[in-house]
């Protein structure tokens, strides 16, 4: 045994009490002076350590407790009791009963004025296309533009406001209601007509803003069989340099992508 | 049949205060006495010991029912302590302050008398850290376990703690008594 073992075993001891024996400790303090020493002293003042006198409360500490503990449960516990049923496990079940079935009501709720609205939206896109379709037959100018405006704002893909916007680009006799007409057609740049469509017209188109702005919505498109359209374009005799230009840049465009 | 100790938090739980008083008639004299050792003062003894209690009903929900009760009852002790010994920045107890002494008129053997006084001034004089560990370990009869749970330490630590307080009390006895031997 080590001196420092010793010191824990001395510990254990003077807990233990006089009676206690440890012979593997008593063996160590007969051949170590130290220990000896430190067994003797300090056991001898943990012994008078016990015979302290312990002090006794005075019965006002008591009083002033009880006191205190009245006033508290006049007031705080009482507030806190009046809660306490919201503890009850019947209770909190009920809640969460009453919780889940608000829950499913409201979702119910909701789901039916979802489904409203999303009616009266699929009737106003309805009424758009329509409204589209209508105007871009007009004689006026003003009033196709305001079609192609509609037919851009109309909700899902209608086949007769596609077909509405193709014509107005191949045959309108404005070009500013062609231009719009090929700004349109972007939101249906995913259907093979308009793709197609816009390939053809790259021919028959003779304004260059018209050229210009559909080699953009080709390379947009990343419309590579747009390619020799585009070059026989290029080689026409009497095109614009800008429509030239731009072709070249085309055409590059569509080599990279 | 008694309650333990647990169920009697239980029912502070529950809110009901009967378990916090049954709780006070078992601790508070020996807490009184801990944190008379500690400070030497009778009054604020007896302020810290009730005040023990309701912050034992202060903090009811963060007592853990499969823990003794005792040493979580310390630690809230040991606490409000230091709480106020950060406000009155005292240490040591005043010397020649004897309150259990005084009280004991019983004994009438002078010289006995007048070792234990010496003693008492003895372990007054050491570092608080030292006169807690002598307190948890001799005069509230706590298991090493127990004070380790109190003081935050390991049981070895504890052990080692309570060697080193006595041979420092065993110092500042010989000090006192004018460099005899003990």
């Amino acid at each position: 045994m080590t001196c420092n073992e010793c010191k824990d075993r001395l510990t254990d001891q003077w807990r233990a009490g006089a009676g206690a024996r440890d012979p593997e400790l008593e063996r160590h303090i007969e051949s170590c002076q130290e220990c000896a020493a430190d067994a003797r002293q300090l056991g001898w003042l943990w012994d008078a350590l016990g015979e302290l006198p312990q002090a006794e409360p005075r019965a006002r500490m008591s009083n002033k407790f009880y006191w205190r503990l009245r006033d508290l449960e006049r007031a705080g516990m009482r507030r806190d009791a009046m809660f306490r049923w919201l503890r009850s496990p019947l209770v909190q079940a009920l809640a969460a009963c009453f919780i889940l079935a608000a829950g499913v009501a409201l979702g119910r709720y909701s789901a039916q004025r979802s489904n409203q609205i999303s009616r009266l939206e699929d009737q106003i896109a309805n009424m758009r296309q329509l409204v589209a379709v209508s105007l871009l037959g007009q004689q006026s100018a003003t009033e196709r533009l305001k079609g192609i405006d509609y037919a851009q704002r109309a909700g899902e893909t209608n086949e007769k406001v596609v077909q509405a916007l193709l014509t107005a680009m191949e045959q309108d006799s404005n070009v500013n209601v062609r231009l719009a007409a090929v700004d349109a057609l972007r939101r249906f740049d995913e259907l093979a007509e308009v793709r197609r469509s816009l390939v053809n017209t790259l021919a028959k188109q003779d304004s260059p803003l018209m050229q210009i702005a559909v080699m953009d919505q080709l390379v947009e498109m990343r419309e590579r069989s747009s390619a020799p359209a585009i070059n026989s374009l290029l080689h026409e005799a009497d095109i614009d340099p800008a429509v030239r230009h731009h072709a070249d840049w085309a055409l590059k465009q569509l080599q990279e992508q | 049949m008694d309650s333990s100790d647990a169920e009697l938090m239980l029912q502070v739980r529950r809110g009901d205060l009967s378990g916090l008083a049954e709780l006070f008639e078992r601790y508070h004299r020996p807490l009184y006495r801990y944190f008379l050792h500690l400070s030497g003062d009778r009054d604020l003894s007896e302020d810290l010991a009730q005040e023990s209690f309701f912050r034992v009903l202060k903090h009811r929900d963060t007592y853990d029912a499969r823990r003794p009760f005792s040493p979580w009852l310390y630690q809230i002790a040991r606490n409000l302590h230091m709480d106020q010994m950060r406000k009155r920045k005292l240490e040591s107890i005043p010397e020649g302050h004897d309150p259990a002494l005084d009280e004991d008129d019983a004994d009438d053997k002078l010289g006995h008398r007048q070792e234990l006084s010496l003693l008492r001034r003895a372990l007054s004089r050491l570092p608080v850290e030292k006169r807690e560990v002598l307190i948890l370990s001799r005069f509230q009869n706590m298991k090493y376990e127990e004070i380790a749970t109190v003081l935050g330490c390991e049981v070895g630590t504890v052990k080692t703690r309570v060697f080193r307080a006595m041979r420092a009390l065993s110092e500042s006895y010989r000090e006192l008594s004018g460099a005899k031997a003990v």
